[in-house]
């Protein structure tokens, strides 16, 4: 059991290569609206897009963050600790153009 | 005085000592039969508080029994089945405590005072117990490779690089931290309810 609190802040803000993800966030039932609007109104710097779904997970939120370090830190210091949240699942996007295959 | 007005005079006083022998009687009899429907319109217009506690209590019974079990046998103490009987037993001591207000319910006057005492040491018994901080939160961090689920700590997740992980995966565990003496409030516990159990059935009964 860790908390990453502490390391919220100015390194938030550290350059690197700019990494794109899903997150997929589970909430308790009737918590979804209140999430996405939160991630949309509060953390729009990062959250370019976000909303409620069916299905294993209820909010699916798109961020965008400096770098990998920042993006670690935005999902366990800022949406993990937003109220209601219980687990959230980060699938980081490969960068276009994808190789043939 | 001739002896026809001693028998006069003697007359009248054992006249009045029986009129007011028998208005004392009478007097009395009334008093006690108006305390006796007194006491039988206020039983009935408080039955109801009676019930409440009875319930309240029985209530705290079942589900001090179910934490109790659920407590000795689980194996992951953030299983969220625990920290739901939990909450359920929290509800049903804060139905207790909201019943047991002698305050506020004059019916309380009809029950001895040993069962009031006896309610009361079950609140305080409750509120000793459940005003333990039992809850603990955390995150948990674990990382998919190739398939598979691996723990790490927040500190490793901050070493990650990009195409280190497949998936990330953030848990929040609440976890139900057991109490040294929990063992012995619960048994002391459920002897209160047992016998205020036992007590309020014969309230209501009669």
């Amino acid at each position: 059991m860790t908390s990453l609190k502490e390391t919220q802040g100015e390194s938030i803000l550290a350059g690197g290569e700019s990494v794109e993800a899903f997150v997929l966030i589970t909430v308790p039932a009737n918590n979804s609206g209140g999430i996405v609007r939160r991630l949309l109104n509060d953390h729009k710097e990062f959250v370019t897009e976000a909303a409620a779904v069916y299905g294993e997970a209820d909010v699916i939120a798109r961020v965008k963050a400096p770098s990998i370090l920042a993006l670690h830190e935005l999902i366990m210091g800022t949406i993990q600790n937003l109220p209601n949240v219980l687990v959230t699942r980060t699938f980081i996007i490969i960068p276009p153009p994808y190789a043939e295959g | 005085m001739t002896p026809a007005e001693v028998a006069f005079f003697g007359g009248i006083l054992v006249a009045l000592i029986t009129a007011l022998s028998a208005f004392v009687i009478a007097h009395y009899q009334r008093r006690s039969t108006l305390r006796e429907e007194h006491r039988l319109r206020a039983f009935d217009r408080h039955l109801a508080a009676y019930e409440r506690i009875f319930t309240a209590c029985r209530l705290v019974q079942d589900a001090l029994s179910d934490y109790h079990v659920m407590d000795r046998n689980v194996t992951d103490r953030s299983d969220p089945f625990l920290g739901q009987v939990l909450d359920i037993l929290r509800a049903c001591a804060d139905q207790y405590y909201a019943a047991v207000d002698w305050r506020h319910n004059p019916g309380m006057l009809y029950l001895d005072m040993e069962l009031e005492d006896k309610c009361r040491h079950l609140r305080e018994l409750l509120r000793t117990s459940l005003s333990q901080p039992r809850l603990s939160h955390g995150d948990v961090v674990t990382v998919r490779r190739n398939g598979k689920l691996t723990g790490i700590s927040a500190e490793e997740l901050l070493q990650l690089g990009k195409c280190d992980y497949q998936e990330l995966r953030i848990e929040r565990k609440i976890v139900v931290v057991p109490d040294t003496d929990d063992e012995g409030r619960i048994l002391e516990i459920n002897k209160a309810t047992a016998e205020i159990v036992r007590d309020l059935k014969a309230v209501l009964a009669h």
